[in-house]
Order: structure tokens, then C-alpha cells, then sequence
């Protein structure tokens, strides 16, 4: 099979320059096309998309309060944060990108509000507050607060107060209003002249809605641009600090464009030094093509299929250039030592490498497509870039490059020499080996795993600073769990949302939690109040109005006075529904706790995301309540287990793929294994690297696997298979240009920073590294190809 | 419950205002552009305000009307005190960010800070204080009724608020700086009419009245 390559080379070689120009085209025009395509920075190309737990539990998270919301704090040293919170919010609100501006809560809460309150309580008040409620007609009670009411309404505000003092004289309103009031545990605010205001009174808050996708790069950009212009408008001592994921999509955005303005041009830069510096040789520009030509074909085909390419996958082009080259490498050193005798044709040594170099192309493709069963979009994306890029190197270095490489007048080097000049003792070789890789493997097995996604994106030390300092003065609202429960009807979800809420309570787990249950209990739930009311009327309504009649006659109140309260305790009270909550002006809150989600309805309760909470929200107790507990902690955690199993996945079926075309190749166990020791020594070199430098493996860390198993294969092929071959080959040569290459290519992403490319660098780097050592002296010493 | 505190410090803050605004803006046939105008100077040259109170409560709630006397204090810039002597002892008082709240049987002392709303009360006040124009005309639609005496009739602007509250009326005295009634009128048909006596501008006002 592999004498197809010999005769092809043979077929094309008269077509040379036709060869030549169709190349130059399709080249130019893989490269004009990957130069307008539309890059995609947004990051959730590198979050799960499976409709596994962690995509849905991530899905849910974006449905948190202020997920998708940015909060603004506003202070201003010596004065007041409010004046300096509405010039911004004025500036703010004048720019169309800005949706909705709150300074404060809505203002719509009307005079009528205090008067709507008893109406609501039959539905509210539950087995607990009818032990509250029994204290409010106690005699002793009702005389105090009689003479309360006199003393509310001989003051100026009685035109307020006089409606609702006659309809609730006893106060019922008091033990409905904590309810309605709950939840202003979202933040550690205070309401300040109709502001958001810290409890120290130096900053004040604005909360600002944008139909910008969070995620969205280029809108990100715009609204970032839009604040930035609406901050101008602040008199000079005004300090604002934004927080929202839109400001973190910008910042990554940004950093991945300046990151590919350095590492696409630095990369290639490197490449040309090493060619320049080693190869001096006019046919080496050829090679040096390769990976550029490469890049573009793998760019092309990827936009293709994806319709668009993800910045974080263009960057690692810069990669693939480094491992395109290999094999580009390998042909030209081969090719160079080639001649016109019969045994040393240049399709006769084609004829020779191409196993080694396709089984080479196999084993990384193999490596390679395990990143495809990823959940990550993106990592997905990247295998798909580095699979065409792999392919598209090894067709045009079997096939094309070859006739633009000729054989080096006198340049052929004796076995003999070579190998005199390199013989040493292999002994302490092998023992220095096996000492690193037995440390590694011990270092390696205490290696961390991080599955912070937050870890993996690029937060400069400015909003840290400042996310930490939003923290402090408002809490940690955008840090809630959240407990989901859903229905086909809102009353279906208003129900299980109250069994959630009656579990908490069981497990006095509500001091700091927010729910919609309080104020807006399901029907049934609404309908067992309503007849606690009515029941509790009926035994206590007549001998409470007798004590209100003793006590206004007493202060001078008129027969009339507390006509509305007598008839409101005796008229059968009605259920109310999500639209009375919206009457009453408490829209924004249900809206926060409540929403659809296509034919369902979802009902959210928040609360601290604490171990304790996460124990309690266990997956019986999710089973049970028929909820779905989800936390920026429990995410972290589940994403750490699946990025371990992922190593595993990943690094295994890499293994197994590779194991078995070496198996293939060389028939062999002794030489399958000595192929397979470069990929070991890489795999244990990141892990035991990752624990020296006490960094954790993160999701870039572990997609990067693959690549040293690969890379590594290669590399183990390319040497086992060198004593077949003839000298003059300089397979050891090749792989160390190889090498070099490969950590040009992964060195320039090290200066990323970006952490996802400078992870995938920081891995590479040092599985490469270790990978070519163990390859060059290594393997060739354990397969008697050295003294 | 907010709201309706609100409004009754805002009924309050409408007394200081009429009690700031002396009885110069007399007699004579202007327009009420011109009267306001007068005020609002006439407001600047006010440090401090002390000045008895006389109350009628004509409400339906009650089956007489009941009389209620007081006193009311104001100091520049951030000094009040509002309270009820007799039937009910009843009153607050405000230093600044600091305050206190009694009865006859209790005393709250409250901060600013931690009250949001003596806060709005505070700054309401200097809102009033200093006769912001603006604001006031935001809030009311005014109307000269009386010339001589002078006498404001306000109309809340704000729907919500004309709900309960139908109108105020303010009448000046002719012989002296004072507001000499107030009378606020709500949408049931209920009055109450405060009368201010002894009213004395930019005396001295010990500071521990305000404590």
C-alpha cells in the first residue's frame, strides 16, 4: 500500500509547476477566506452543551437574579452616592444598549399598598402565624395598640394612615409585611430616599439590564464602550465599579485578540529562526509553508463546518503549526539524503517513510478525535481544527512537498560515523530515566483538578479588586444557590416551590433564604390558609370586636370607626394570584423568582450557597421535592468530577487508539512498547510539573493530553521504526527538528495571557519537551539502536 | 408603611415651609409667580423657627373633634423637633444624623443611617428648609386663593397621593412673619386644622431641644 506514495510521486513529478500554482491558489484562498472569518471570543464555546447535569445545572445558573445583570457601585467621598448614582443612571438610561436602570426599588408601590395588605392575609398567614395572630387580640394587646391608633391618627399623617388603621386596627398587616419584605435578603442594602444604598451610606447602587447576551463578544464590547461613555458624565472624586459577566467577555475577548496578535506572528517568526538558523537551505522555505498552508486549509474546513471559529481554537493554530511541520520535516531530511541510485530514489524513500509517518498521522488523529466526545463545543471545534490540520500536513507532505525537495550534493553521512560520534553508555541513561519517570508518577498522582470555569477565563487584577470590594459592601447576591422547581401550570410549580419552601422551614433553613412561597403560595396552600382564617375568625371574631367596641368607646373613637375591619374578618376571603403580586407593585421580585422556560413554568427559591445548604438539597432530598438545587460551588465541584473522568476518557481512549496502530505497525510487543514510552514520560511530565508548580490541572490542561499522547506517538513510531530504515534518513535529526518545532509552536502560547492558551502552552511545553527527550535517547538506547 | 410615614412628615415639612415663609408676601395684587418668588427669598434669611400649635382633628373616625396643642421647632441646617403636648405626649426630634422618637412611656433613639426613613424625613426637611422651588412645584400644583391675608391653596400632583389627600391650605398673617393656619383636607371629607401661635423667627434654640 504504502508504494502508492512512491508511484504518486513518480505520476505528479513531470506536473511540477502545475502542481506548484494550483497549491499557490488554493492556499491564497484558504487564507483569504480564514482572514474574514467572523472569530467567535465568547466563551460559552468552552462550557458543556450536553443535556447532561453540568449543561443544564450551568443553563440554570444564567437564570440566577443577577447572572446576566451588572451592578454598578457608585461612592463618592465626602458627598452623597445618590446624586453622583443618578447622574450616572441618567447617562446610562439615555444610551439604547441599557434596557432598564434601578436606583432604587420601583416606585410604583402605591399609597393604596398598607390597605391592600390585610386583604392578603387569609392567604398568607400559615399554622405559625396563627400563634402571632392569637397575641393580637390578647386584651392587653388590643388596649395598646388602640391607644397607638389614637395617637397615628391625632397626628398630621392620619389622612394617610386613617384607611388603614380603620381596616386593620389590630395590626394584622405587621406579620404580612416581613413576608413581603423578605426579599430585600437578596443584597445587604437599605432603601435611602428611593435609592439602593449600603448600610454605611458611602456607595449607592444601580442595577442595569441589557438584552446584550452575556456571552455575546462583540455586544459585550458595546456595552462596555457605552458605560465607559456614560462615566464621563461623573463629576471628578466619583468612584464607579461594574460587575457583570458582560465586562468579563469583553476583558477575554480582548485578551484572546491580543494574544493571537502576538503568538500567530511569534510563531512563525520562531519557525523561520529555526529553518534559517539549522536548515539555511532554500528548499527548507518549502517545508516552512507547510504549516502556514495548513492552518489555512484546517481554518477553511472548520469554518465550514461550524458556520464560524472560536478565537480560542485560531489560536491554537499556533500549535498545529508546530505539529504540521513534523512531517513535512521528516520527508524533507529524508528526501534530502536521497539520490539517483536505485535503492535511494526519492520515491523509493517515500516508499520507506511513509509508514512510519502515516502511522505517525494516525496515532495523533486517534489522540486527537478523543476530544470529540467532549461536551465543550469549543474542545470539540478544536479537535475537528487540529483533525484537518493533521490531514491536510500529511497529504501535502507525501504528496506535494516531495517534489520540491532534491537531494543534498555529498551531504549523505556514514552510519557508522554517526553513530561512533554519538555513542555513549546507556545504563545510566536508562536509570536517570527511569528515576524522573518514577518521581513523576509519584508527584503526578497528587496532582489536582480544577474545575473552576472562572479559573479558566482571564480576570485582570482590576476586577478582582473590584468584584471582591462589590462583595463586601453588597453581599454575596451574585454568589446564590438557587433551588428550581418546575410545572406545566405556574400553580404545578407554585405547589412544589411551597414544598420546598416547607422543607427548608423543617430544617430551619429560611432565615436567608428568598422565595416566592411566603407571598405567593400555590392554590392549595393558599385555600389550607383560608380556612385556618376562617376557622380562627369564627371562634375568636366576636369577642375581639367586643374588646375593640370597649376600647373606642374608652378613647373616643366613633361606633363607625372599625366597621371595615368587622366586615372584612366576617366576608369569606378570596385566592390571589401572581397578578395581585404585580397590582401590589411587587412585580420585579416575582419576575426574579418566576419565569417560563419554553411550555413549563419555573419557579426559583435563592439562598446562601453554603456546604450546609448543599448537604441539605442532597439528591434524595432533590428526588423528594422534585427540585433541582444547583450552585456555583456544586457546579464547580460536578465539573471537577467530570473533568476527572474526562482525563480519564480522554487520556484512555487516546491510549487504547494509539496502543493499538502501534500494536498494528510494528507487530511487535517489545517495539509497540519502546513506541508507547515517549507518550508516558510526556503524560507524566505535565502531571508531576502541574504538582511542582502547585497549580491545579484545569479543563485546557487535561484537552492538551491528547496532543502529548499523539505528539508523543509519533515521535516513539518515527524512532522505533529507524533502524528499518536507511541512515541517511536521519529519522533522530528529523524528530529533534520535530520537537523544536512543536515547542515553538506551544512556547509562543506560554506568553498568552489568556489561561486557556497559556495552559495549553505551559502542558504541551513540557509533555513535548519530555516526550522528544525520551524519543531521541531513550527509545534508540532500549532498541539496541545506540551503543 | 413607608409611604404613608412619608406623606405625614411631608404634611409636616409642608407646615415648616409655611412657617419659613413669613407673612411678607402680603397684600397687594400679584400672581402666584411672583408671590413664590418673594418666599423663596424671604426663606433664605431663616435660620430658626419656634412656634406653638393649636390642632383640630375633625375626623369621622372620632365621635368628637378632638383639640391637640404642641410646639414645633426648626434650626438651620439640620435641626428639628415636632411634638405634641397635650392630650397626647408624642413627638421626635432631629441632630443631624442622630434623633429621638417618644411617647409618654417609651424613647427610641435613632440613627439616620439605620432608619431609612427619618432619613427621607431629614432630607425632605432641608429640601423644604431651603424653599426648593423646584421641588415644591413638582409636588403641587399652587394657587393664590387670599391676597390679604395670603392664602396658598396646594393640590397634590401626584395621583397616588390625591387619593387620600384632596388639598392644603396655607394662610399667612398679615400683622406678622407667621403662618397662622394650615389646614389639610382629605378625599373623605375630613379636615384637620392646625393654628400656630407665638411664632418667633431666628431666636436662639438651645441645642439640647434637639436631642
Amino acid at each position: 500500500m504504502f508504494h502508492l506514495v512512491g508511484r504518486t510521486y513518480d505520476v505528479l513529478g513531470p506536473r511540477k509547476g502545475a502542481l506548484l500554482v494550483l497549491c499557490a491558489l488554493a492556499c491564497l484562498a484558504c487564507s483569504l477566506f480564514v482572514s474574514r472569518l467572523v472569530v467567535r471570543e465568547d466563551i460559552s464555546t468552552m462550557l458543556p452543551d450536553d443535556s447532561g447535569r453540568i449543561a443544564s445545572d450551568f443553563t440554570l445558573l444564567r437564570l440566577a437574579p443577577f447572572a446576566q445583570r451588572l451592578t454598578i457601585t457608585v461612592s463618592h467621598p465626602g458627598a452623597d452616592p445618590t446624586v453622583a448614582a443618578d447622574t450616572l443612571a441618567a447617562a446610562l438610561r439615555r444610551d439604547p444598549v441599557f434596557t432598564r436602570v434601578l436606583t432604587g426599588p420601583p416606585s410604583n408601590i402605591s399609597l393604596a399598598f398598607l390597605t391592600r395588605l390585610l386583604p392578603l392575609a387569609p392567604t398568607l398567614l400559615n399554622e405559625q402565624d396563627e400563634k402571632t395572630l392569637q397575641t393580637l387580640i390578647a386584651p392587653a394587646h388590643v388596649q395598646i395598640v388602640m391607644e397607638q391608633n389614637r395617637r397615628d391618627l391625632l397626628s398630621p399623617g392620619a389622612v394617610a394612615l386613617k384607611n388603614v388603621i380603620r381596616q386593620d386596627p389590630l395590626g394584622i398587616r405587621n406579620i404580612v409585611l416581613p413576608k413581603l419584605a423578605a426579599p430585600s435578603r437578596l443584597a445587604d442594602v437599605r432603601i435611602e430616599n428611593g435609592h439602593f444604598v449600603s448600610r454605611d451610606g458611602k456607595h449607592a447602587l444601580i442595577l442595569v439590564d441589557t438584552d446584550v447576551p452575556m456571552t455575546d463578544s462583540l455586544g459585550a464590547a458595546t456595552v462596555m464602550s457605552s458605560y465607559k461613555k456614560a462615566l464621563t458624565n461623573l463629576p471628578s472624586g466619583v468612584q464607579a465599579m461594574l460587575v457583570g459577566g458582560h465586562r468579563h467577555t469583553h476583558v477575554n475577548a480582548q485578551a484572546i485578540k491580543d494574544d493571537l496578535t502576538i503568538i500567530l506572528p511569534s510563531a512563525l517568526l520562531l519557525l523561520a529562526v529555526i529553518f534559517l538558523l539549522f536548515l539555511r537551505n532554500r528548499q527548507s522555505l518549502y517545508v516552512f509553508l507547510v504549516p502556514v498552508c495548513v492552518v489555512g486549509v484546517a481554518g477553511t474546513a472548520t469554518a465550514l463546518v461550524y458556520g464560524s471559529i472560536s478565537g480560542i481554537v485560531l489560536g491554537f493554530g499556533a500549535v498545529l503549526l508546530g505539529i504540521s511541520v513534523d512531517y513535512a520535516l521528516h520527508v524533507y531530511f529524508a528526501l534530502q539524503n536521497s539520490s539517483s541510485d536505485e535503492i535511494h530514489t526519492p520515491a523509493h524513500t517515500l516508499t520507506q517513510i511513509s509508514p512510519a509517518i502515516t502511522f505517525g498521522a494516525l496515532t495523533t488523529c486517534t489522540a486527537l478525535a478523543a476530544l470529540l466526545l467532549s461536551d465543550i463545543p469549543g474542545i470539540r471545534q478544536l479537535a475537528v481544527f487540529s483533525l484537518f490540520g493533521i490531514i491536510a500536513s500529511f497529504f501535502i507532505s507525501l504528496l506535494i512537498l516531495p517534489h520540491f525537495i532534491t537531494a543534498k550534493t555529498g551531504s549523505q553521512i556514514s552510519a557508522t560515523s554517526h553513530n561512533a560520534r554519538r555513542s555513549f553508555s546507556v545504563a545510566p541513561l536508562i536509570a536517570l530515566w527511569i528515576a524522573i519517570l518514577g518521581i513523576g508518577i509519584w508527584f503526578g498522582q497528587h496532582t489536582r483538578i480544577n474545575g473552576d470555569l472562572r479559573e479558566m477565563s482571564f480576570t485582570p487584577m482590576d476586577i478582582r479588586t473590584e468584584e471582591d470590594a462589590t462583595r463586601a459592601v453588597w453581599g454575596n447576591m451574585r454568589d446564590l444557590a438557587l433551588i428550581f422547581v418546575r410545572g406545566k401550570t405556574f400553580d404545578d410549580a407554585l405547589e412544589k416551590n411551597d414544598r420546598v419552601w416547607s422543607f427548608l422551614q423543617a430544617n430551619n433553613a429560611t432565615s436567608s433564604a428568598v422565595s416566592l412561597a411566603p407571598i405567593l403560595p400555590g392554590i392549595d396552600s393558599q385555600m389550607r390558609n383560608i380556612t385556618r382564617w376562617e376557622a380562627f375568625w369564627q371562634a375568636n371574631g366576636q369577642k375581639t370586636l367586643a374588646l375593640l367596641d370597649s376600647e373606642q368607646m374608652a378613647l373616643g373613637f366613633s361606633r363607625s370607626a372599625f366597621s371595615p375591619f368587622a366586615e372584612h374578618i366576617n366576608t369569606t376571603p378570596k385566592t390571589f394570584s401572581y397578578d395581585s403580586l404585580h397590582e401590589l407593585g411587587l412585580q420585579e421580585i416575582v419576575d426574579v423568582l418566576a419565569m417560563r422556560d419554553n411550555d413549563e413554568f419555573l419557579v426559583l427559591t435563592l439562598l446562601p450557597d453554603t456546604m450546609e445548604n448543599a448537604a441539605l438539597l442532597s439528591n434524595d432530598a432533590e428526588k423528594e421535592l422534585g427540585a433541582r438545587f444547583v450552585s456555583g460551588s456544586r457546579f464547580r465541584e460536578l465539573l471537577g468530577n467530570a473533568m476527572r473522568i474526562d482525563v480519564l476518557w480522554f487520556s484512555g481512549s487516546a491510549l487504547a487508539g494509539v496502543a493499538l496502530l502501534n500494536a498494528i505497525l510494528f507487530r511487535n510487543p517489545r517495539r509497540t512498547l519502546l513506541a508507547l514510552l515517549p507518550i508516558g514520560m510526556g503524560v507524566t511530565a505535565v502531571l508531576a510539573a502541574m504538582y511542582y508548580s502547585e497549580q491545579a490541572l484545569n479543563l485546557f490542561h487535561i484537552v492538551s493530553l491528547p496532543l502529548i499522547i499523539g505528539l508523543g506517538a509519533d515521535y516513539g513510531i518515527f524512532m522505533v521504526c529507524r533502524p528499518d530504515q536507511s541512515a541517511k534518513h536521519q529519522t533522530a535529526r528529523a524528530v529533534l527538528f520535530s520537537g523544536l518545532t512543536t515547542l515553538c509552536g506551544f512556547g509562543v502560547l506560554v506568553l498568552a495571557r489568556h489561561p486557556a492558551l497559556h495552559s495549553i502552552g505551559i502542558t504541551v511545553l513540557t509533555g513535548v519537551g519530555a516526550a522528544m527527550l525520551t524519543a531521541l535517547w531513550v527509545v534508540p538506547a532500549l532498541n539496541g539502536d545506540r551503543q | 408603611m413607608v409611604r404613608s410615614h412619608t406623606l405625614a412628615f411631608h404634611f409636616i415639612l409642608t407646615l415648616s415651609l409655611g412657617l419659613i415663609l413669613s407673612g411678607r408676601a402680603s397684600a397687594g395684587s400679584r400672581d402666584i409667580d411672583a408671590v413664590l418668588q418673594e418666599l423663596r427669598v424671604q426663606a433664605t434669611a431663616v435660620e430658626s423657627i419656634s412656634s406653638e400649635f393649636s390642632q383640630e382633628s375633625h375626623l369621622s373616625v372620632f365621635e368628637e373633634t378632638i383639640v391637640s396643642n404642641g410646639r414645633f421647632l426648626f434650626r438651620k441646617p439640620d435641626k428639628l423637633r415636632w411634638e405634641y403636648l397635650h392630650p397626647i405626649t408624642e413627638g421626635f426630634a432631629l441632630d443631624g444624623d442622630q434623633g429621638l422618637r417618644w411617647t409618654k412611656t417609651t424613647k427610641t433613639s435613632f440613627s439616620l443611617r439605620s432608619d431609612p426613613l427619618m432619613n427621607i424625613v431629614a432630607r425632605q426637611l432641608l429640601a423644604w428648609a431651603i424653599f426648593d422651588l423646584e421641588w415644591l412645584s413638582a409636588e403641587y400644583d399652587i394657587a393664590l386663593t387670599g391676597e390679604s391675608p395670603v392664602l396658598l391653596k396646594l393640590v397634590p400632583k401626584d395621583t397616588d397621593t390625591s387619593q387620600v389627600l384632596k388639598h392644603l391650605l396655607i394662610e399667612f398673617s398679615v400683622s406678622s412673619n407667621t403662618v397662622q393656619r394650615v389646614e389639610i383636607h382629605d378625599q373623605s371629607g375630613d379636615l384637620t386644622r392646625i393654628l400656630f401661635e407665638n411664632s418667633h423667627v431666628n431666636t436662639p434654640l438651645d441645642n439640647g431641644m434637639f436631642r
